[in-house]
């Protein structure tokens, strides 16, 4: 299925909540980020796409074109290109990777932000069993 | 014939060329003129990589293992090459490497190859977008000159999956940038790939360099003009330091330079320019007037628009980690200095290294001198000597028998080398610095004398050599010539180093310390990684306890290691310090440990406290120093500790 249509949307939902572990995978974290995924092809748009975690618990996940998920104001704010966040999640390169590189930029308290990579890195590859056609 | 068959009819010849081309360190010295020989005019002409001996030793190797097959492109790259043999001259006096024998070998690979098994490269949409920025000529697909890349921005076990791309001016690069954003490309800049190749054998590869993706070369943004009534000059990303330094003398001028071969404008991007002057003449953005930059979004800006936002601070603490640039920078004003009539060198000798940092220190906060270091014994002998072999001969002779294992080194003028002298018991001048170069080779068979062996019997052996008459025949003992030196060179190469030795600069220990061609031969036919950070000198105990840290960690991991430099910054409160680990970049396992080091010294500098880490260093060079500097954190807490590990792991995985 598309990646970021509606349908994956949904069966990312679902594949999380029945996977994931809240304390050993998300490590019963509360936060929220907001994704916010530049130049998708073919017309170089972007696309918001907000996650909200409660007690490793993921109780959000939202996408928007218009920028209007911004004023739910997350915990963390990551931008970068559409492939970057492609290649994240085939696991081509991890989320500490892409930051270092200045793939990925965030907003938020730093330090943080650092205790929620491994658990992203977690969410990232259990997304990557949905077969997505990017 | 298959390009199979053609490697094996080769083999001995390209094998051995495979051999020599194995031991080059990409030190980048064959891409600019540094003993008046000459430079390839082929890599002058092409710019590529390919067309350079650095280059095609590296396209000999990936030809080698398989991982590029022959295209039509390396008829060219063989036919620019007329084997007038600079290469040779330049190579052989950091590395001892004969780059013409490898040049020489890789055509005659290309004539016995089978005409018809060239690879063809089709020019695609991503090509055609680039060639419309720059030209025709400047931007390829081919996988030849790719390949020769690998080592200096591009790992050795990725596809040959990317685009080289040499921009002329700031608006190419911007052009570029949005060319790549919008077709969702990665990038990323290459200067001298001095910062990559000594990256590339280690962890930090993986952080360093492009995984795929549009190289941008930046060697022909080689704008160079000096402004002697400002004492400034404008240089293009293109120009090395070593090419400034000649221009500003020309003017009685001096830049702030580290390494020869690194591009001016990456080496302020990435360090911020760590140089021994630099408690003199500043650091970070004190090194330049105005920048020009192109952000990731292709935004072309100055640092001197003043409508922008703040360029000069970042964010602090050890989260604030980066690998690669934020900005490319196209061009940059830099501050030159004067150069006095009456500048010289004075070296103070230590056995123990307490003493010469304390030296060090003192000076540094006094404001004397306008370069100021402690050099270890190693460096010394690395630099001073003109072999390998001869190199480790003279730290034997320096160990065993004078316990000679530091000296603070000083550039200054009459005034401040009074101030020096008054201070200490006995100097090294110029005229004993010349002999120990133009005498190295015979300092070193003092390895095996009688004379040594009943200084090194004395209660302070520097002391009897350096204060008293022993001094004179050590001298003598040296029998120090341009001639002498030379004849440790190949037969042929001889007659031309006995000129290059003759000149007066090659023994002139401040032109040496401002232009810098000796400290690739720590490079010779091996690899060193030089860990190590800025430190808040207040705590002397501190200090040297930090930097006993990385020497037990070489013994424990059976690495070859030495202090570096040490040199003070901000009027002595602040000293930076390289430690170095010597190691062969074609040992896996030695790699292994190299990497192992990078992270465990990173970790265990961070738990110590008061130091910005090599690794936080890296990508703030365009910031104030204030900014970068102060305040440095103090340790970090177990729980930041065990953050910091975890992430590691999730970076490098099971790799260590
Ligand atoms: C033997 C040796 C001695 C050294 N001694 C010193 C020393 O004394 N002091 C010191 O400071 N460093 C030293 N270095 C490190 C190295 O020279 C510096 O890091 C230097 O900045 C690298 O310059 P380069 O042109 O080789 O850059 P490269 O290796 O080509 O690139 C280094 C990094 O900068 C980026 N980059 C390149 N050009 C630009 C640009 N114009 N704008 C933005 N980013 C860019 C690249 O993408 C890469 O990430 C030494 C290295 C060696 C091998």
């Amino acid at each position: 299925m598309k990646f970021l249509s509606d349908e994956w949307i949904k069966t990312a939902k679902e594949i999380t909540s029945e996977k994931l572990d809240p304390e050993k995978d998300l490590k019963k974290a509360t936060t929220s980020l907001i994704n916010v995924i530049d130049n998708i092809p073919p017309d170089g748009k972007s696309v918001y796409f907000y996650i909200a975690v409660k007690n490793g618990i993921i109780t959000e996940m939202l996408l928007d074109q218009t920028g209007s998920l911004l004023e739910k104001d997350a915990e963390f704010v990551v931008t970068g290109n559409y492939d970057t966040f492609v290649q994240i999640l085939k696991g081509e390169m991890g989320t500490l990777i892409a930051l270092i590189k200045n793939r990925v930029k965030i907003k938020g308290d730093k330090v943080k932000a650092l205790q929620f990579v491994k658990p992203m890195d977690k969410l990232n590859s259990c997304l990557r069993e949905i077969e997505t056609e990017y | 014939m298959t390009s199979d068959k053609a490697i094996a009819v080769e083999k001995i010849s390209f094998k051995d060329a495979v051999e020599i081309a194995k031991k080059g360190t990409h030190c980048g010295m064959c891409r600019f003129d540094f003993l008046e020989s000459g430079v390839c005019p082929a890599g002058r002409k092409h710019g590529f990589l390919a067309y350079w001996p650095q280059g095609r030793m590296e396209l000999v190797q990936q030809l080698d293992s398989g991982r590029v097959k022959p295209t039509e492109k390396l008829i060219d790259i063989v036919n620019s090459c007329s084997l007038c043999g600079i290469c040779d001259k330049q190579c052989n006096f950091t590395t001892q490497l004969r780059p013409e024998k490898v040049a020489k070998a890789l055509k005659d690979f290309v004539d016995n190859f089978d005409k018809n098994e060239f690879q063809n490269v089709s020019e695609d949409d991503i090509l055609r977008g680039l060639r419309e920025i720059v030209g025709e000529e400047w931007a390829t697909n081919d996988p030849c000159i790719i390949a020769s890349y690998t080592m200096s921005i591009l790992p050795s076990n990725t596809k040959l999956n990317y685009y080289i791309v040499m921009p002329e001016n700031t608006e190419q690069v911007s052009k570029i940038i949005r060319f790549a954003n919008k077709n969702n490309i990665p990038f990323l800049p290459r200067s001298g790939g001095t910062a990559f190749s000594a990256a590339a054998p280690t962890v930090l590869a993986k952080g360093l360099s492009l995984e795929q993706g549009i190289v941008i070369d930046l060697y022909r943004l080689r704008k160079l003009e000096i402004h002697p009534e400002s004492c400034t000059a404008t240089v293009g990303a293109g120009i090395t330091m070593f090419e400034l330094q000649k221009e500003a003398l020309k003017n009685k001028l001096r830049a702030l330079a580290a390494e020869a071969g690194a591009h001016v404008c990456s080496n302020i991007v990435t360090t911020g320019i760590i140089s021994t002057w630099g408690n003199r003449y500043g650091a970070f953005a004190d090194n330049f007037i105005d920048l020009t930059t192109v952000d990731d979004e292709g935004d072309i800006k100055k640092h001197s628009d003043w409508e922008r936002n703040n360029p000069y601070s970042t964010e602090p603490g050890f989260t604030n980690l980066s690998l690669t640039p934020h900005n490319i920078v196209t061009e940059a004003v830099v501050k030159l200095h004067p150069i006095f009539d009456d500048e010289e060198v004075v070296l103070v000798p230590f056995d123990n290294l307490r003493d010469a940092y304390r030296l060090l220190i003192k000076l540094g906060k006094r404001g004397v001198g306008l370069s100021l270091a402690v050099l270890s014994r190693k460096y010394l002998a690395e630099f001073l000597s003109p072999t390998l072999q001869i190199s480790k001969d003279f730290d034997y002779v320096c160990k065993n028998y004078l316990k000679l294992n530091y000296v603070v080194s000083v550039i200054c003028n009459q005034d401040d080398k009074k101030i020096v002298e008054d201070m200490v018991d006995y100097t090294i001048d110029q005229s004993l610095m010349k002999s120990l170069i133009l005498g190295a080779p015979r300092f070193s068979t003092l390895k095996d004398s009688e004379f040594m062996k009943i200084l090194s019997e004395e209660e302070d052996p520097l002391n009897a050599i350096f204060a008293g008459p022993m001094r004179d025949h050590l001298e003598k003992a040296l029998d120090p010539s341009p001639e002498n030196v030379s004849k440790v060179f190949d037969d042929d190469l001889q007659e031309f180093f006995k000129k290059v030795y003759s000149k007066p600069e090659m023994t002139d220990i401040v032109w040496l310390h401002a232009f810098r061609i000796l400290p690739t031969r720590m490079l010779r036919q091996q690899m060193f990684m030089g860990p190590g950070g800025a430190m808040w000198t207040g705590d002397e105990n501190h200090y040297l306890n930090w930097i006993q840290m990385f020497s037990d960690m070489g013994d424990k991991l059976n690495v070859e290691h030495s202090l570096g430099f040490i040199t003070p910054l901000d009027h002595g409160k602040f000293a930076y310090m390289e430690y170095d680990y010597y190691y062969d970049h074609n040992d896996p396992d030695v790699c292994d440990r190299i990497s192992k080091i990078v992270v465990d010294s990173m970790e265990q500098s961070l738990v110590m406290g008061k130091v910005l880490t090599i690794l936080n260093y890296l990508f703030k060079g365009i910031y104030r120093k204030e900014h970068v500097l102060y305040p440095l954190a103090e340790g970090i807490s177990k729980e930041e500790q065990e953050l910091f590990k975890e992430l590691l792991e999730t970076v490098l995985g099971e790799e260590l």
